[in-house]
C-alpha cells in the first residue's frame, strides 16, 4: 500500500450495543510506527471499540480503513484476510487450554503457512524468545502465571510478524514491575520491527512510558475529548478533566492530602 | 503417556465396537446371504389375511424358510405366493448348484406323492404361515406341478390345498346354507292352518248329529235284520218288505240329508288343503334329509377337531406343535 | 403509553425472531465453513480423538450399564405379563425389538447429552469468557468450523458404535432375565437372530447420526451463546442439557414416525 495512506482510519464511527450507543462521532489516524494510546474510564467502551477496529463486532455506522481498505464493507473472507495481518493480545493472554505454549503459538503458522513442521517450531521458539519465555513452548497455560499468559499471547499474535498490533490492557492484573517488562518489549519490538501499535489501557505510568499519541475517551459525551501526545495534554489541554486524569504528580499530593498514603 | 492412555482406549472403543458391529449384522441376516435358497410358488384362491412377506414356511413343523413375495394374480384372482426355501434342511450339505438340482429332483418326487402346501394358524394371533405337509386324499395331481413359473425361471411351483380352516368353515357354511333354504315357517303354518281346519270340521255339532243319526240308523238296520231272520215267512215277508220299503226310504232320507249337511262344510276343499300340506310335507322331509347328512358331516369334522384339540389341547393357543430343530 | 406498548410488542418479536434465528444463523455459520474441512489441516485430529475418547470411549462403562439394566427391566415387565398368557417366549420380541428401535439409540443419546451437550457448552463458554473466540476470530479462523466440526464428526462417529455396545448389552439383559422365566439361552438366542434383522438394528443406530448432530449442535449453540460470565457459563450447560433432550425426543418421534412409513 502506498505511504499516504495512514495505517489505520477511524471516520466518524459509531459503536453500540443494540440500542444503546456506547461511543459515537470518532475520528482519528493511526500513523506507521507509532504506539497509539486510546486511554478513558472504566466502562467508558475503550474494550468495545478495540474489538470494533478489529473487526470482530460490525460497528453500527462510520468506517474503519487498514491501509485505505475498508474492514466494515469487506466480505467475510476479505476481512479474514486482514485480520490475519493483525496481531492481537488479549488480557488474559486468551491462550487455547487445550493446547501446549508452543502449540499457541504454532496455530496460526500451521493454519495459515505451508511451513514445515521443523521451520515452524524454529519460528516458535524465536517468538518465545522474543518474549522471555525461552524453554516453556512445552507448558500448559494452567501452569504459567498471568504475565507469563500474556507474554505467550503476545508471542502468538508476533507468529504471522503483524503489520499492526493491538495490546487490550497489557498492565492489568499485574504488578508495576512485570507492567514496567511488558512496556519495554513493547518499545523494543516497535524499534526493532517499526510495528504499528495500538494499546488500549488506563495505566498512567505505561502511557508515559510508551505512547506517542493518546487519545482520551468520556463517559459522558460519548466521544473523544484529547488527542495528542500525553505531555501535551498534560500540560496544555483545555479540558480540566483530562489534565486531572493524567496528573500522576497531583494524584499523589491528593491522596496525601486525603491520607490515603 | 496421557495420550498413548487415550489411544487405548479410542482403539479399544472402536475396534470392539466394529467387531460388534460386524457380528451382529452377521447374526442377524447377513448370514442368510450365504445360504443356498431355491425360490417355490404357489396359488391361494382364498384369503391370505395374516399372511405376510417373511412369514415362515416350515416342512411338519420345521422352519425351512419364508414367504418372499406376495402379489395378486389378476387374471385368476388368485394370490400368488413365492417363497424362499433353504435345501439345507432337507439333505446333507453338498455343493450349491448340486443342492438346488437334487432339491428340486426331490421336491418332483414328493409332490406326486401329494406334497401340498397350505396355510396354518401360527397361535391366536391370526398370523399364518405356510405349512409343506402330506394330505390325503393327494387328488388329481396338477401339471404344472414342480416346473418353473414361465416368466420367473428358477422359481418352482408347488400346488396348495385349502386350509383347514376354510374346509371346516366352509362345510359349516354350506350346510347352514342348505338349512335355511328350508322354508320351515311356511310349513309349520301350513301343517297348522290344516290341524285347525281338521279340528273345526270334527267339532261342528252337525257332524256329531249325523254321526249320532247313523249310530241310529244302523242299529235301526240290526233291529230290522234280526226282525226279518225272526219272521222270514211268506205272511210276514211281504209285510217285511213293505217295512224294508219304509226303512229305506228313511234311510234314503238320512242319506240326503247327510249329503246336504256335508256340502254345507265343503269337507271336498278342506282334504284338498290337508293333501297339499301332505305334499309339501313329504318334499320337505327330502330336503331335511339331504341337509341332515350334511349336518352329520359337519359333526364329523367338529368330532375330528376336537379329538386333535384333546391330543394336544394347546395347540389353539400357539398353533400346530412345531419340531424341535435338530442341530 | 401507546408507544410502551407498541415498543413491548416489538421487543416480543425481536425476541421470537431472535430465538428462531439466531439457532438458524448459527447453523448456517456452520454449514457455510464445510469446505474448509477438506483444506489441509482443515480438521484438527487431536480434537477429534479428545471427543472420541470423552463421548465414546470413556461413555461405554456408563452405557453398557445402563443398556445392560434396561433391557433386564424391559424383560422383567415383559415375562410379568407373557406369563399371564403362557408366552413368555414373546419377551424375547418385547425386549429385542425395543431395545433395537428405542432403547439402546435413546439411552445412547441421553448419555451423550449429559455428558458431551454440556461439556461442548461448558468448554465454549469459557473459551468465551477467556476471550479465546475473539482470538479464534482475530486470527481470521472460524471458531464455528474450528469448535464445531472435530466435536460433531468424534459424535457422528462414537453415538452409532456406542449404540451397538447399548444394544448388545440390553439384549444379555433380557437374557438373563429369560433365564428366570425358564426361556433356556439357547432359545432365546435363536428367537432373537429369527426375528429381529439387519434393518431394524440399522434404522435403530442410524437415529444415533442424527442425535449427534442435534446434541453437537444444541451444546455448541448454547456455549456460543452463554453470556460471558462463570454463571453464564453454568447457565449455557444446563439449557445445552435442556435443548439436547427436547431436540433428541422430538426427533426420536419425527424418525419412529417416518420409519412407520416404511414399514419399520
Amino acid at each position: 500500500m502506498s505511504e499516504e495512506h495512514a495505517k489505520l482510519e477511524v471516520k466518524d464511527l459509531v459503536i453500540g450495543y443494540g440500542d444503546r450507543v456506547v461511543l459515537q462521532n470518532l475520528n482519528f489516524q493511526v500513523a506507521a510506527g507509532e504506539i497509539f494510546c486510546i486511554m478513558g474510564g472504566s466502562g467508558c467502551g475503550k474494550s468495545t471499540l478495540l474489538k470494533h477496529i478489529i473487526g470482530l463486532y460490525p460497528p453500527k455506522s462510520g468506517d474503519i480503513l487498514f491501509s485505505g481498505r475498508s474492514i466494515v464493507h469487506a466480505s467475510t473472507e476479505e476481512r479474514q484476510a486482514i485480520m490475519r495481518r493483525f496481531g492481537v493480545t488479549y488480557q488474559g493472554g486468551a491462550l487455547f487450554g487445550s493446547m501446549t505454549v508452543a502449540e499457541n503459538v504454532a496455530l496460526p503458522l500451521t493454519e495459515y503457512t505451508d511451513k514445515s513442521k521443523e521451520e515452524i517450531a524454529e519460528i516458535v521458539r524465536e517468538k518465545l524468545k522474543l518474549v522471555d519465555l525461552d524453554g516453556f513452548g512445552q507448558y500448559m497455560p494452567s501452569e504459567l502465571s498471568g504475565g507469563m499468559c500474556k507474554r505467550a499471547g503476545l508471542a502468538r499474535a508476533l507468529a504471522l510478524n503483524p503489520d499492526l498490533l493491538f495490546f487490550d490492557e497489557p498492565s492489568a492484573g499485574l504488578d508495576p514491575i512485570t507492567s514496567a517488562g511488558l512496556d519495554r518489549l513493547i518499545l523494543s519490538l516497535r524499534d526493532q520491527f517499526n510495528a504499528t501499535v495500538i494499546v488500549v489501557t488506563h495505566e498512567l505510568d505505561s502511557v508515559f512510558a510508551i505512547a506517542d499519541r493518546v487519545i482520551m475517551l468520556d463517559k459522558n459525551t460519548k466521544t473523544i475529548v484529547a488527542d495528542g501526545s500525553p505531555e501535551e495534554l498534560l500540560n496544555n489541554s483545555e479540558n480540566e478533566w483530562v489534565r486531572s486524569f493524567l496528573d500522576r504528580d497531583g494524584l499523589k499530593r491528593r491522596k496525601k492530602k486525603d491520607g490515603l498514603i | 503417556m496421557n495420550e498413548r492412555q487415550q489411544n487405548l482406549r479410542i482403539g479399544i472403543f472402536v475396534t470392539i465396537g466394529l467387531l460388534l458391529l460386524v457380528a451382529v449384522l452377521f447374526y442377524l441376516g447377513l448370514s442368510e446371504l450365504f445360504v443356498t435358497k431355491v425360490k417355490l410358488y404357489t396359488y391361494f384362491s382364498e384369503s391370505v389375511q395374516g399372511l405376510t412377506v417373511g412369514s415362515s414356511v416350515k416342512y411338519r413343523g420345521v422352519p425351512v424358510g419364508s414367504v418372499s413375495q406376495l402379489t395378486i394374480s389378476m387374471e385368476s384372482q388368485k394370490v400368488f405366493v413365492i417363497m424362499e426355501i433353504e435345501p439345507r434342511y432337507f439333505g446333507k450339505s453338498m455343493g450349491r448348484d448340486r443342492q438346488s438340482a437334487v432339491f428340486f429332483r426331490q421336491l418332483k418326487k414328493e409332490i406326486e406323492q401329494g406334497l401340498r402346501c397350505r396355510m396354518e394358524f401360527a397361535g391366536i394371533t391370526g398370523m399364518k404361515f405356510i405349512d409343506f405337509d402330506y394330505f390325503s386324499p393327494p387328488g388329481p395331481l396338477p401339471e404344472k406341478a414342480g416346473t418353473a413359473h414361465p416368466e420367473l425361471p428358477g422359481v418352482r411351483y408347488i400346488p396348495s390345498v385349502q386350509s383347514t380352516i376354510k374346509d371346516l368353515s366352509g362345510a359349516l357354511s354350506g350346510s347352514l346354507e342348505r338349512l335355511s333354504r328350508i322354508r320351515f315357517e311356511e310349513i309349520a303354518n301350513e301343517l297348522e292352518r290344516s290341524l285347525s281346519r281338521l279340528s273345526e270340521i270334527l267339532s261342528d255339532p252337525a257332524i256329531r248329529s249325523a254321526i249320532g243319526r247313523i249310530n241310529d240308523a244302523a242299529e235301526n238296520l240290526e233291529v230290522s235284520t234280526s226282525t226279518v231272520a225272526r219272521v222270514f215267512d211268506e205272511r210276514r215277508l211281504t209285510r217285511l218288505l213293505d217295512s224294508l220299503e219304509k226303512d229305506m226310504e228313511v234311510f234314503r232320507l238320512l242319506g240326503e240329508q247327510l249329503s246336504a249337511y256335508t256340502k254345507d262344510m265343503k269337507l271336498p276343499e278342506s282334504a284338498a288343503a290337508f293333501r297339499a300340506a301332505l305334499r309339501n310335507l313329504i318334499e320337505s322331509k327330502e330336503d331335511l334329509g339331504s341337509s341332515l347328512s350334511k349336518f352329520n358331516q359337519t359333526l364329523e369334522s367338529i368330532r375330528m377337531l376336537t379329538d386333535y384339540l384333546s391330543t394336544d389341547p394347546s395347540s389353539i393357543i400357539k398353533g400346530k406343535r412345531e419340531m424341535p430343530v435338530e442341530k | 403509553m401507546n408507544g410502551n406498548t407498541d415498543s413491548r410488542i416489538h421487543d416480543f418479536f425481536n425476541g421470537v425472531g431472535s430465538s428462531v434465528l439466531d439457532p438458524v444463523l448459527f447453523i448456517g455459520t456452520v454449514s457455510r465453513q464445510f469446505p474448509s474441512l477438506f483444506r489441509k489441516r482443515g480438521l484438527r485430529k487431536r480434537e477429534l480423538f479428545y471427543y472420541l475418547d470423552l463421548c465414546g470411549a470413556k461413555s461405554i462403562p456408563v452405557v453398557t450399564l445402563i443398556c445392560f439394566l434396561m433391557g433386564a427391566v424391559l424383560g422383567i415387565q415383559a415375562a410379568l405379563q407373557m406369563r399371564k398368557v403362557g408366552t413368555e417366549i414373546f419377551v424375547v420380541d418385547l425386549v429385542g425389538f425395543s431395545v433395537l428401535k428405542e432403547f439402546g439409540p435413546l439411552m445412547v443419546a441421553m448419555i451423550s447429552t449429559g455428558r458431551a451437550a454440556s461439556a461442548f457448552a461448558a468448554e465454549i463458554g469459557t473459551m468465551k469468557v477467556n476471550e479465546e473466540i475473539s482470538a479464534l476470530e482475530t486470527m481470521g479462523i472460524s471458531p464455528a468450523a474450528y469448535l464445531v466440526y472435530p466435536k460433531l464428526l468424534a459424535m457422528l462417529i462414537a453415538m452409532p458404535l456406542l449404540t451397538v455396545f447399548g444394544d448388545v448389552t440390553g439384549i444379555v439383559g433380557g437374557m438373563l432375565v429369560g433365564l428366570s422365566v425358564n426361556i433356556p439361552l439357547q432359545a432365546y438366542w435363536t428367537r432373537t437372530v429369527t426375528i429381529l434383522d439387519p434393518i431394524t438394528f440399522l434404522l435403530g443406530a442410524g437415529k444415533t447420526v442424527v442425535f449427534a448432530v442435534l446434541i453437537t449442535l444444541a451444546g455448541c449453540y448454547c456455549g456460543f451463546k452463554a453470556s460471558s460470565d462463570a454463571q453464564g457459563v453454568g447457565r449455557g450447560a444446563t439449557s445445552a442439557v435442556v435443548l439436547s433432550i427436547f431436540l433428541v425426543v422430538v426427533a426420536d418421534a419425527v424418525i419412529t414416525l417416518l420409519y412407520s412409513f416404511i414399514g419399520y
